[in-house]
């Protein structure tokens, strides 16, 4: 026989498990910035190696000296701002982001005039959902395994993500002629990969799992075939 | 900031535990914070949130059996964006002045053969959503009054408060439901 608290306990637990069941489990596609503070939270819970002991020289490097007056020269030009300078890419470099911006917006459209999907893809992705907008576009692919490609098209006036830049080093290269710039990070056996390129009149950003030679041959593979358009 | 987070979480097992909660529950917690906040972007932020203050209580969390991980998780969530939204009101709290509150009070006298589980548990869900919350985190997860506060970041005077009178409304309703 269950004593009154007992029984308490568990009419408890029945009903937490009711209450539970009822709260939605959103089919929810979560923000660039929410992904990016994700992954940083997570990363910062790694356990770093400890630093190997360095030996006293008991002399002042004269090297890290230049070094240091050279960094305080570029910080006075800028202002005390870092700047992140790439072949058609500028960005300003925050501890743990960069904002980035694309260089040459001349010409091109104030809004989305026509929405770009991706025309090729790779084997067992299918269209997951999409939004639209004025100024951005954004859309997801899913295979089975529940793995994502996600494509943002961006007004070039409105492009100014904040980029993740701990453990990624951006570099130059290009998407069918195109200036682009684009990064790997690699954790525990898995690998995604970011890269953004300067179409005519749009920017696009392409993100998902793979090497950046991977995700920069699939956009390439859609600009040379071209997007699918719809208005 | 971020050293603070890492000097939290000190064994591989508990960071493994804090990944496999985000696959497990994030969706879930994203749900419960819309529901109250009806902004995606403030929802984000409340998940975000709730995840630092699980790792704020790592140790303790880890010790809730599996089965009872899930609502704890949600109740984490829920508060955190029940404090967004009322700083989104600027609805400020009121200054409690509580004393310290022993609590001594048992079901055993209460719940008696007139009760059925069915009456039990109608009797649960007549309960407020905040009595219900510190009361699942007092009587099914044992936690004590000063561990629910580090969990929902207020003081144990008033959680030990809150205990006390989320019983006495609880017996209320079981004295009534007997009637």
């Amino acid at each position: 026989m269950l004593s009154g608290e007992q029984l308490l306990k568990q009419a408890f637990s029945e009903v937490a498990a009711i209450k539970y069941e009822q709260v939605p489990e959103c089919r929810h596609i979560f923000s660039l910035r929410y992904r990016i503070r994700k992954n940083k939270l997570l990363r910062s819970l790694e356990r770093k190696s400890a630093p190997e002991p360095r030996a006293h020289t008991g002399r002042f490097r004269l090297k890290y000296l230049v070094l240091a007056i050279i960094m305080a020269c570029v910080l006075v030009l800028t202002g005390g701002v870092i700047m992140f300078w790439a072949d058609g890419f500028k960005g300003i470099v925050h501890s743990d982001h960069i904002r980035l911006y694309v260089s040459d917006i001349e010409g091109s459209p104030e809004t989305i005039e026509k929405c770009c999907f991706l025309s090729v893809l790779p084997e067992g992705f299918t269209l997951e959902h999409y939004t639209t907008g004025y100024s951005m576009n954004f859309i997801v692919y899913r295979n089975n395994e529940g793995e994502d490609i996600f494509l943002i098209q961006y007004v070039k006036k409105e492009f100014d993500p904040y980029v993740n830049n701990v453990d990624v080093e951006f570099t130059e290269t290009t998407v069918n002629g195109y200036k682009a710039i684009y990064a790997e990070h690699s954790k525990d056996g898995f690998t995604d990969s970011i890269i953004f390129w300067d179409s005519e009149d749009y920017v696009f950003e392409m993100s998902g799992s793979g090497s950046k030679e991977y995700i920069r041959e699939l956009a390439e593979k859609n600009e040379m075939s071209g997007f699918i358009e719809t208005e | 900031m971020l050293s603070i987070y890492l000097s939290m979480v000190e064994t591989d097992e508990q960071r493994t535990f804090i990944e496999q909660l985000y696959k497990t529950y994030e969706r879930k917690m994203y749900g419960a914070a819309f529901d109250i906040l009806h902004n995606k972007h403030d929802a984000e932020d409340a998940v975000h949130s709730a995840f630092i203050r699980i790792i704020e209580n790592i140790e303790k969390i880890m010790q809730i059996p599996a089965d009872k991980q899930g609502y704890y998780i949600v109740i984490i969530c829920r508060n955190i964006s029940i404090d967004i939204c009322r700083k989104k009101n600027n609805s400020e709290m009121p200054i409690e002045n509580i004393d310290e509150i022993e609590d001594r009070i048992s079901f055993d006298d209460v719940i008696d053969s007139r009760l059925t589980a069915k009456s039990i548990r109608k009797c649960i869900f007549s309960l407020r959503e905040s009595d219900f919350e510190v009361l699942y985190l007092n009587l099914l997860c044992e936690l004590p009054a000063a561990d629910i506060a580090g969990i929902l970041a207020i003081k144990p005077t008033t959680v030990s408060q809150r205990i006390y009178k989320a019983k006495k409304r609880l017996i209320k309703i079981i004295e009534e439901q007997k009637c």
